[in-house]
């Protein structure tokens, strides 16, 4: 029956009513501020049926924002990744000079303003930019359209794999790398065989965030981007168009689809901690 | 001759910034032979072990590895078997595969077949005793057990020279000794060139063939176990292998003044006058029970394999310390109280060098190194 010792419960957990009134703040928090933004964005999605959702997603626009999105992703996310290692690698492994430097730069994007990321190359790039008027010279248009946007994107979402992965591998240290190493191993098999496996979790989850936030960012994108239609319009900028002209339907139909991608992001990055949890604690030492 | 040496050292320097880890080091290590690099943490052993494996570089100074110039090949190119401190198994990696890594990553034209990779690994871990051990993950395996995938996967690429960083030293005590002892029989079957870093004084001198006893990144002597622990030649060997009574002392004529106790035989090479010390193994000093002796029992302790005693010279105060086996003591049954004469069996000398820091400022102190 009972006999666990009643007071070394009691020594580790808080007496019921406040354990009640924690956990009562907690999910009443998370219901106003999350769910129930979230079944609002559904409810509004889908307030004239589904005909009317599906015919929102059909429209040539709301297609052309998809598909630029998806776009700006495909190229903003496989560089961060790349850039992410290559950072981390040098961080974790190395010790050089500019060394501290370098992890605050990989910050700054967190800490700047978004809108102001996105000035910036306005700043560059635009007509009256520095670069701006050699760049329109030679043919080439950044701001107002693609490219400034895959600019921005990748500047606002470069700290995500990096960052990610800098502890795990200072954690992990260069024993594995030397060990393969001595045995004969180059340089590019110890990456392949030994550093990346070792990583491989992390980077997923460091790519997933990263993934997320490219293609919900809006701040820096709507500053170089333009908004115009079937163009240079992503899928959050399309959500405001949409929602100022009214047609609330639409806007939410667009937004639903942003709120799935966060809902399957969500799943996704727990299924990845849960692994990497198993990882952990079944690796001793 | 350094020709027939499996590793020859001259010579070798090497700086962390302003710390010196190793400055002019030479040594040779025949083929075959088993030794241990014993020192204090900081002493440079494991920077030794390391430029020898090609994952530090010296900053001066040749390195021979079977009479070919290393220094002219990388870490890759070297073929050195290297176990380090905490294994550094490949976690993704089953056992199996963690010895088939060196196999697996040889150039296409060397590297054997899968089958015969397969037999190969299975033969190695068959020769560690964990042929049964084969499909699990590090994870899974005890400390013992990883120590001896390391082992297996470090003979893999049938090295040269077989490299070992304190590779007991992640294991507890008892486990600790029985792979210490497989370990020695291991090496006298394969007889392979072997070096391995420890700060375990018992663990150089129970393994090893030779003992090299490193301490602030130089060679302070180098020798059979008992030629190091029998006859340091400085006080910092002595201070480093074994317990040691401390005595400071004045020296007249290359004698010690010490005029407490008797001294038998009186080893060390010409002591200058002056102040000195005088270093005495407790198993040397040797009791008396004498009424009008000179010293005071203070402390009997009976457990162990040896009898431990504590003995105060009234005048000045030192405390000496003693070991006697028990069937000795049994013939005198001493008690805190007891009022001895003492006699040292054999005693060391050495001039106190002016600038040199010992461990403690006492006149007369008493040492237990690394124990």
């Amino acid at each position: 029956m009972a006999t666990r010792p009643r007071s070394a419960v009691d020594a580790r957990t808080e007496p019921s009513p406040v354990r009640w009134l924690l956990i009562t703040v907690a999910l009443l928090f998370v219901a106003i501020f999350i769910v129930l933004p979230l079944v609002s964005v559904f409810t509004e999605a889908l307030r004239q049926g589904f005909g009317a959702y599906f015919g929102a997603l059909a429209d040539a626009d709301a297609r052309a924002a998809i598909g630029l999105t998806l776009t700006v992703a495909a190229i903003a996310v496989p560089l961060n990744l790349v850039f992410g290692v290559v950072a981390a690698w040098a961080i974790a492994k190395f010790d050089f000079r500019g060394k501290s430097l370098l992890i605050t730069f990989i910050d700054l994007p967190f800490s700047v303003s978004p809108v102001i990321s996105g000035l910036i190359y306005v700043l560059l790039f635009g007509l009256q930019g520095w670069l701006g008027p050699f760049l329109s010279e030679q043919g080439f248009k950044i701001i107002f359209a693609v490219p400034g946007i895959v600019l921005a994107t990748i500047f606002v979402t470069f700290p995500f794999v990096a960052r990610e992965l800098i502890p795990l591998m200072q954690e992990q240290g260069t024993d594995e790398e030397e060990a393969a190493l001595v045995l004969g191993a180059s340089g590019w098999q110890t990456f392949r065989r030994v550093t990346l496996p070792n990583i491989r979790w992390g980077l997923l989850y460091g790519v997933l965030l990263c993934n997320a936030r490219a293609m919900g960012e809006f701040g820096a994108v709507s500053v170089v981007s333009g908004h115009i239609r079937g163009l240079t319009n992503t899928m959050p900028l399309h959500v405001e168009i949409l929602y100022n002209e009214y047609n609330f339907v639409a806007s939410f139909a667009v937004a639903s689809l942003l709120a799935l991608l966060a809902l399957v992001t969500l799943a996704a990055k727990s299924g990845i901690e849960w692994k990497i949890g198993r990882g952990l604690t079944g690796r001793g030492h | 001759m350094a020709q027939s040496s499996a590793i020859h050292v001259k010579g070798i320097g090497k700086r962390f910034g302003s710390f010196v880890a190793l400055s002019q080091v030479d040594l040779d290590i025949r083929a075959g032979e088993l030794v241990a690099l014993l020192g204090p943490s900081g002493s440079g052993k494991t920077t030794l072990l390391r430029i020898i494996a090609g994952l530090e570089w010296p900053d001066q100074g040749e390195l021979l590895l079977n009479s070919d110039n290393a220094l002219r090949r990388g870490v890759r190119e070297r073929q050195i078997g290297f176990v380090f401190q905490h294994y550094a198994l490949f976690r993704h990696m089953s056992v199996l595969e963690n010895v088939a890594f060196g196999l697996r990553v040889m150039p296409r034209r060397r590297r054997p077949g899968d089958a015969e990779i397969r037999s190969r690994v299975q033969r190695l871990l068959e020769l560690v005793q964990i042929g049964h051990l084969g499909d699990r993950y590090p994870s899974q395996l005890s400390g013992g057990e990883r120590q001896r995938v390391a082992l297996a996967r470090a003979l893999a690429i049938e090295p040269a020279v077989l490299l070992l960083d304190e590779p007991f030293g992640a294991l507890d005590a008892k486990v600790r000794k029985d792979l210490r002892r497989w370990l020695r029989q291991l090496h006298d079957r394969l007889c392979m060139t072997t070096v391995f870093v420890t700060h375990d004084q018992e663990e150089a001198l129970e393994l090893a063939d030779r003992v090299v006893v490193l301490g602030h990144g130089r060679i302070e002597q180098v020798g059979t176990p008992e030629e190091v622990y029998g006859a340091p030649r400085n006080p910092f060997v002595f201070d480093f292998l074994g317990q040691v009574n401390r005595v400071r002392c004045q020296v007249r004529g290359g004698r010690p003044l010490v005029p407490y106790a008797h001294i038998e035989q009186m080893n060390g090479d010409g002591a200058q006058d002056g102040p000195g010390t005088l270093y005495v193994r407790p198993h040397d000093v040797v009791l008396q029970r004498d009424p009008a002796g000179p010293a005071t029992v203070r402390f009997v302790g009976v457990v162990g394999p040896v009898v431990r005693l504590e003995v105060e010279v009234i005048m000045g105060a030192p405390v000496l310390e003693a070991e006697m086996p028990h069937h000795v003591y049994a013939g005198y049954r001493f008690t805190a109280g007891d009022r001895v004469s003492v006699r040292f069996r054999a005693a060391t000398l050495f001039s106190d060098v002016a600038g040199e820091q010992l461990l403690s400022p006492a006149d007369l102190s008493l040492t237990s190194a690394a124990l």
